[in-house]
């Protein structure tokens, strides 16, 4: 069977942070993707990826099992993964190249995991949501499922520093992903810029104010509708920088939407039905006149 | 005699690939202080906002063929070892003048409040901590000689 047979099923990596935080992602793809005739399946008993910045640093020893386990979930049932968190995408393929590449790195972890009765084998590929979509799903099935499309909504994309590895073509195929149910690109001076996820855990005070304040100041200069992303990180940030950074004299209220959101929306979800009400900074507005288009 | 050693290794950096992460600077932290406070990083990234294109710079050492350090130091604490190429700094032996800092280009060298000594850069013997938790692939490890054919290059030669 092909992979690309194979990934119609797809065992989802949902992650910490959109089960928790941010259930109307969850609720978003899984409308998404039934849509589009992709099953999940679940992978129970996932830990965290753990994360690529403190964990790593931490204990890499530790932070390579733990993924190995979660790796080794998919590969004893034979699926595929898929993840939309950058931070967890980037855990997860480095771990699995580090342990096809280096056999005495895989056999520390499977001495591990075979106490627990599992094994990493690296037999399964792990996927980007933005690849699940794109090259599995297609281009040309997604234009013909979609019931409305944004109508030039002014989308800034948040593109998270782990999909702008020199060799990786993610953000190409991201900005085709906006294009494709009819948003606008809008570029910003700052799209490159950290959301300051990294230096949050060492100085609070620089990431909001260094990094994501002068994103935010950038996006709301160059007059974009919202914030389009898939790292469940970066819009987490993103909402709580906006929140932290509200006064009186100075509102912010740019509405951080996931793809998926804006997809499901477009495939003909309700936002009832997918919890749009759920954000913390409010995306009222925007969701209104995805409803309004034809 | 020349002091170029061709199979040294160094640190590049490409500003172009550079978001700001700050993650480098945290893992050298933990690395060399077990803390997350990236105000003691030996490598800074610095913002300049008002040039978008090339927005951040990253200062670290670049173990010199010719250490200005090294010929600044009164107490002799600075020393290229021969073999690696690396400049590394004797923390026993220094007494926290700072003419290194005032001496090296990019006054790299740092005094460390707590120790009474200058710190800098030890390439994490050999496997530098901020290349290998870079996000982008902006910071790389490479060979003196390979390094400098790359950087005509990314100033737009050939």
């Amino acid at each position: 069977m092909s992979i690309q047979q194979k990934c119609k099923t797809i065992m989802m990596f949902w992650g910490c942070m959109i089960p928790t935080v941010e259930p109307y992602v969850e609720k978003a793809t899984r409308y998404s993707l039934e849509k589009l005739d992709v099953k999940i399946i679940e992978m129970y008993e996932a830990t965290c990826c753990p994360d690529p910045e403190i964990s790593r640093t931490m204990g890499i020893d530790l932070w390579r099992t733990l993924a190995g386990r979660n790796i080794s979930i998919a590969n004893m049932s034979k699926n595929n993964i898929c993840t939309i968190c950058n931070g967890c995408f980037d855990t997860l393929t480095k771990v699995d190249s580090e342990l096809r590449e280096d056999p005495r790195l895989s056999e520390n972890v499977n001495n591990v995991l075979k106490r627990y009765g599992m094994e990493y084998d690296g037999s399964s590929r792990i996927y980007h949501m933005i690849e699940l979509l794109h090259d599995t799903v297609g281009v040309d099935k997604l234009k013909s499922v979609i019931d409305r499309d944004l109508s030039g909504l002014k989308c800034a994309p948040q593109y998270g520093c782990r999909i702008l590895r020199e060799k990786s073509d993610l953000k190409v195929k991201f900005d085709r992903l906006i294009t494709l149910i009819g948003g606008e690109i809008i570029h910003t001076k700052t799209e490159r810029l950290c959301c300051g996820v990294p230096a949050m855990y060492s100085n609070p005070d620089f990431a909001l104010h260094q990094r994501a304040e002068v994103k935010l100041e950038d996006i709301r200069e160059a007059g974009a509708d919202c914030i389009v992303l898939f790292c469940p990180a970066c819009a987490e940030r993103f909402e709580r920088a906006e929140m932290a950074l509200t006064t009186e004299d100075n509102e912010f209220n740019i509405s951080v939407l996931n793809y998926l959101e804006l997809l499901a929306l477009c495939l003909g979800a309700l936002p009832e039905e997918i919890g749009t009400h759920l954000h913390r900074v409010p995306v009222d507005q925007v969701v209104g006149r995805i409803l309004k288009a034809k | 005699m020349s002091k170029v050693n061709p199979t040294q290794e160094v640190i590049v950096f490409d500003p172009e690939k550079c978001t700001g992460c700050t993650y480098c600077m945290i893992a050298c932290t933990f690395k060399h202080h077990q803390s997350t406070d990236f105000e003691r990083s030996f490598i800074r990234i610095i913002d300049d906002p008002e040039s978008p294109k090339v927005r951040f710079i990253a200062i670290h050492c670049a173990h010199c063929d010719d250490p200005y350090c090294l010929a600044s130091c009164p107490v002799e604490a600075i020393v290229k070892d021969v073999e690696s190429g690396l400049v590394k700094f004797n923390t026993n032996r220094c007494i926290g003048c700072m003419a290194c800092q005032i001496a090296c280009p990019i006054s790299n060298p740092r005094f460390d409040r707590e120790r009474r000594v200058m710190l800098k850069c030890d390439f994490c013997d050999g496997d530098p901590q901020c290349v290998k938790f870079c996000t982008t692939g902006a910071l790389q490890k490479m060979m003196r000689e390979e390094a400098r054919k790359e950087f005509p290059k990314r100033l737009g030669g050939e």
